[in-house]
């Protein structure tokens, strides 16, 4: 356990060793966290010998620190999601022809060349990698939630979503994204409006429902149930889009009261394939957690999403 | 961007004896001056542009299945973007889109300054303190921090913008026609004009605004420049246009992170600016010496 | 002269208050409220009623504004939303690594400045002139923060000469350390400075060589030299002092983006910050200094300029 010491608001903060702790003090005196927040300075800086290791690497940064010898990336399996949500409390949204049509007239492939560099694990549902008990990828199964133009053309047409203009809410982080949507979507006659403001004002338009569509999803999940639960129960937290199926409440419901992990993730699978089929969200991807240090930080233990820092010692 | 403390702007600009010159000597003068010649055909050019450019443009600026950072080539002149989109044909697009923020700014800082500045000089009293307390208020909030505030009050979004870099700058205006007025009031004419029993609107449209129009034309040149910077400085901070307006600013910036594989992205924005700001400047430092106004602050 | 002060001082402490209250009422006009990003997932109705409490942030916001405002005379700035740092603390970190910066940004502007305004003056109209020129447009219209960029690619990547990010204090990592973390930041302001300066000193210099006095000392037969150092030199100071006080002004309008660049948790990057974070105290406060600073900067230069030129006078 290492215990924070000096916080600077929007800088960082320092953490040193807390030499009570009952598994034995770490290893490491002092560690000095710095909040960086243009991406280019951090894979700057961790090029240049100025940090010792990066908390997540930049998706633009993945070949240029990949091309350091000295530098150790560790890749590890996300526990989050990630995806497009329409508002059911704001027509034609409410209706599943509409949601579909978005659906399927985003091109994974396409959006992970532009939006993330080719990193990103493409997705047809709330259940993260990290989850193998759970987790099916997506090529093992017929998910509706694949790209098909026609399809989404002929659906499109269908609930007359031609020179229709939603609203799209998001923050600057995620602008590669809503840009590559907005361009995806106008095949199908829509003409999306991206609302781009800060986090803050983000969260309150959201919160309010606010909204034709957003981006959402879930990180640093200890349980697929924080994933699942908050979003696509009734009355989850998460769930500013108005979904409301008895039959997905149930099945959250159900799988919370088990302890069963075979019954589980039989009822995690089958509201995955619930979710799926009624196009609550475009199910966008699961991004691998990555970070990177000099080979001389030694004794990582990787946990996904989360960084321990007990067992490391710098060999210098 | 300068900010005179206001006493000393005064101080100049009630210095300066500006000579009347008569409309020969005017384009003789004109004509002789290099810079405002270069300055005027760098921004015709743009002009041009901006007014032309999408129909110019090689490519259909929003298509993006072109090979993705496409180094510049005889098939894309300035390369492709992060995207997959024709550099070139973006930033024609976004010349129209750039020169309408910039003049759009001017024009609004320009119109409500000046006013302000006409009112406060020509009334003097405790119209003026207030008015011109304002404007110190104004200048005394850091520009960019109060941009930052307004377009977070009114939301991103290109009006928005606008009206946030034209708040930032307006005071510029106020004062170098407050200075103007304060001088013009006790000129001979517009005594006379007040003897004769004419309103004060009248004096004040038709009598002292023409004889300021000099330094607010040279400043005006300078605010659309200031404008086109300020813009791309916003959506650095994650305030500026919608991402799907394809300002300079923008690119530039969705460029910033690709500097070292595709420095094309961000450099043809960042010349763009540079090539306008350059024109605008030549082109206001020498309307400035020829119309002979002093005073007036000095660019950017 | 003192009474000249004394109103400006009058005018400075409205001015200042002006400011504080400009931004108390702006921030909370500012969509986006801290209680439901503070909340996150744990938000419902009666945690948010129950935070605002804590915060008295369910006070009508006149009363808000009277209680802030008599803190602010008993020289309690608050703390940070959160509660993890306080206003003061807050600022008296950033202060010196935002003033650092400007320091620095002078200095650079004014060694690249003055020489190349002179000769530029000297040699008008020549290739010399030309080239200062173009570099001076150059400088003022590029974008500090793309600047900033490649000065790290080059020095702190690809030489390794400096480092890429951070700030060192004199008094822990000594001078050196300083100002090795300052000098990429202040060059990427320093340089659209630079070019400002420039045209300054020109064109100030031009002025002074045709002017009555100068041509005095010329016709008193003085070296041409002589003349320039002492007559035109000393006229050419005031754009220089001039600059100073506009430095104060465009201080934190350069750092609020090189900051971010350079990861440097200054003034600048504590305002933007603590904006987006609706970090009322905070911003309230950081403007609160940065007001007093800017007036008072302004105050001190306009009384400079009374002592380096004599014929400014102020009633």
């Amino acid at each position: 356990m290492i215990v924070p010491e000096t916080v600077e608001t929007g800088g960082g903060f320092e953490m040193v060793a807390f030499e009570n702790w009952y598994a034995g003090r770490p290893l490491l005196d002092k560690v000095t966290v710095q909040l960086v927040a243009e991406p280019s300075t951090l894979v700057s800086a961790l090029e240049a010998g100025d940090v010792d290791m990066v908390d997540i690497v930049p998706l633009i940064g993945y070949e240029q620190i990949s091309s350091v010898e000295d530098i150790t990336m560790v890749e590890a399996a996300g526990t989050n999601w990630y995806g497009l949500t329409m508002n059911y409390n704001r027509p034609p949204w409410d209706n599943l022809d509409a949601r579909m049509a978005v659906v399927k007239a985003i091109d994974f492939d396409d959006l992970n060349k532009k939006a993330f560099f080719g990193r990103a694990i493409r997705s047809i549902g709330p259940l993260a990698p990290a989850f193998g008990w759970v987790y099916v990828p997506a090529d093992e199964v017929d998910s509706p939630q694949t790209f098909n133009l026609d399809e989404a053309k002929q659906l499109a047409q269908k609930a007359g979503l031609e020179g229709v203009q939603p609203q799209l809410i998001g923050t600057p982080a995620d602008q590669r994204v809503t840009e590559t949507i907005r361009s995806q979507l106008s095949e199908i006659g829509l003409d999306v409006q991206v609302d781009q403001m800060q986090t803050n004002a983000y969260v309150e338009r959201r919160t309010a429902g606010d909204f034709d569509m957003t981006m959402l999803g879930s990180v640093v999940d200890a349980d697929p149930d924080d994933g699942v639960w908050n979003y696509f129960h009734s009355t989850g937290p998460s769930n500013p889009e108005g979904y409301n199926n008895p039959e997905a409440d149930r099945l959250v419901d159900a799988q919370r009261e088990t302890a069963d992990e075979a019954e589980r993730t039989r009822l995690l699978q089958e509201l995955q394939t619930l979710v799926a089929n009624d196009a609550v969200y475009r199910f966008f991807y699961h991004l691998p957690d990555v970070t990177a240090f000099y080979n001389y930080v030694q004794g990582y233990v990787p946990v996904p999403e989360q960084r321990y820092l007990e067992t490391v010692w710098l060999d210098q | 961007m300068i900010n005179m403390s206001p006493d000393v702007a005064t101080d100049v600009s009630a210095a300066a004896e500006s000579a009347p010159s008569t409309r020969r000597r005017f384009w003789r003068r004109l004509r002789s001056e290099r810079k405002v010649l270069i300055g005027l055909v760098i921004v015709a050019i743009l002009a041009f542009i901006a007014i032309f450019g999408p129909l110019l443009a090689p490519y259909d600026p929003e298509a993006d299945d072109y090979e993705l950072f496409a180094a510049p080539s005889l098939d894309h002149l300035f390369g492709t973007d992060s995207f997959g989109r024709d550099i070139l044909s973006r930033m024609m697009a976004g010349t129209r889109i750039s020169f309408t923020v910039g003049i759009s700014v001017a024009v609004l800082s320009m119109v409500v300054g000046v006013t302000l500045g006409l009112i406060a000089g020509y009334f003097g009293g405790w119209l003026d303190s207030l008015i011109m307390r304002f404007m110190d208020l104004l200048w005394a909030f850091p520009e960019i921090i109060l941009a930052v505030g307004m377009v977070a009050v009114f939301g991103a979004g290109i009006r928005n913008i606008i009206i946030a870099i034209a708040v930032a700058y307006l005071d510029d205006f106020a004062r170098v026609v407050r200075a103007e007025v304060l001088r013009l009031r006790e000129e001979e004419y517009a005594l006379a004009a007040k003897a004769i029993g004419a309103s004060h609107r009248r004096i004040m449209l038709m009598h002292i605004l023409p004889n300021t129009l000099a330094p607010v034309i040279v400043q005006a040149t300078f605010a659309v420049g200031l404008g086109i910077l300020a813009e791309s400085g916003l959506t650095f901070l994650g305030l500026g246009v919608s991402p799907s307006t394809p300002t300079w600013g923008l690119t530039l910036n969705e460029g910033r992170d690709f500097i070292r594989q595709a420095w094309w992205i961000s450099v043809f924005p960042g010349l763009a600016i540079m090539v306008t700001v350059l024109g605008l400047n030549l082109l206001g430092d020498g309307l400035r010496d020829t119309l002979d106004v002093r005073g007036v602050k000095e660019t950017v | 002269m003192t009474q000249y002060i004394i109103r400006r001082l009058i005018h400075s402490v409205i001015i200042v208050w002006g400011c504080a209250t400009l931004v108390f009422f702006l921030m909370r006009a500012i969509p986006g409220d801290p209680i439901i990003q503070m909340l996150g997932p744990e938000y419902t109705p009666e945690a948010a009623d129950a935070l605002r409490r804590k915060l008295g942030l369910d006070e009508h916001v006149l009363i808000q504004y009277v209680q802030w405002m008599g803190d602010i005379l008993r020289g309690d700035l608050g703390s940070s939303i959160t509660g993890a740092e306080s206003v003061r603390s807050a600022i008296l970190s950033g202060l010196p690594k935002t003033m650092s910066i400007a320091a620095l940004s002078f200095v650079i502007a004014t060694t690249i400045a003055v020489p190349a305004g002179i000769l530029a003056a000297l040699k008008r109209n020549s290739f010399a002139d030309f080239a200062v020129s173009l570099f001076a447009f150059l400088g003022v219209s590029m974008p500090s923060f793309w600047f900033g960029i490649i000065l790290i690619l080059v020095f702190a990547v690809n030489l390794g000469w400096l480092p890429s990010l951070g700030y060192a204090s004199i008094s822990d990592d000594g001078l050196l350390e300083w100002f090795k973390h300052l000098i990429l930041p202040s060059l990427a302001i320093g340089a659209g400075y630079a070019a400002i300066l420039m045209r300054f000193v020109r064109a100030g210099l031009l002025e002074a060589m045709g002017s009555d006095y100068i041509r005095t000392a010329r016709a008193k037969g003085l070296a041409e030299k002589r003349v320039i150092i002492g007559h035109g030199l000393r006229n050419s100071l005031i754009p220089v002092v001039t600059v100073a006080g506009i430095q104060v002004a465009l201080l934190l309008s350069g750092t609020v983006v090189i900051e971010t660049v350079f990861a440097i948790r200054g003034i600048g990057r504590l305002l933007v910050g603590a904006i987006f974070d609706k970090d009322y105290p905070m911003v309230q406060g950081a403007i609160l200094v940065v007001a007093v600073i800017f007036v008072f900067a302004n105050l001190l230069v306009d009384i400079l300029y009374t002592l380096i030129d004599p014929r400014i006078k102020y009633d």
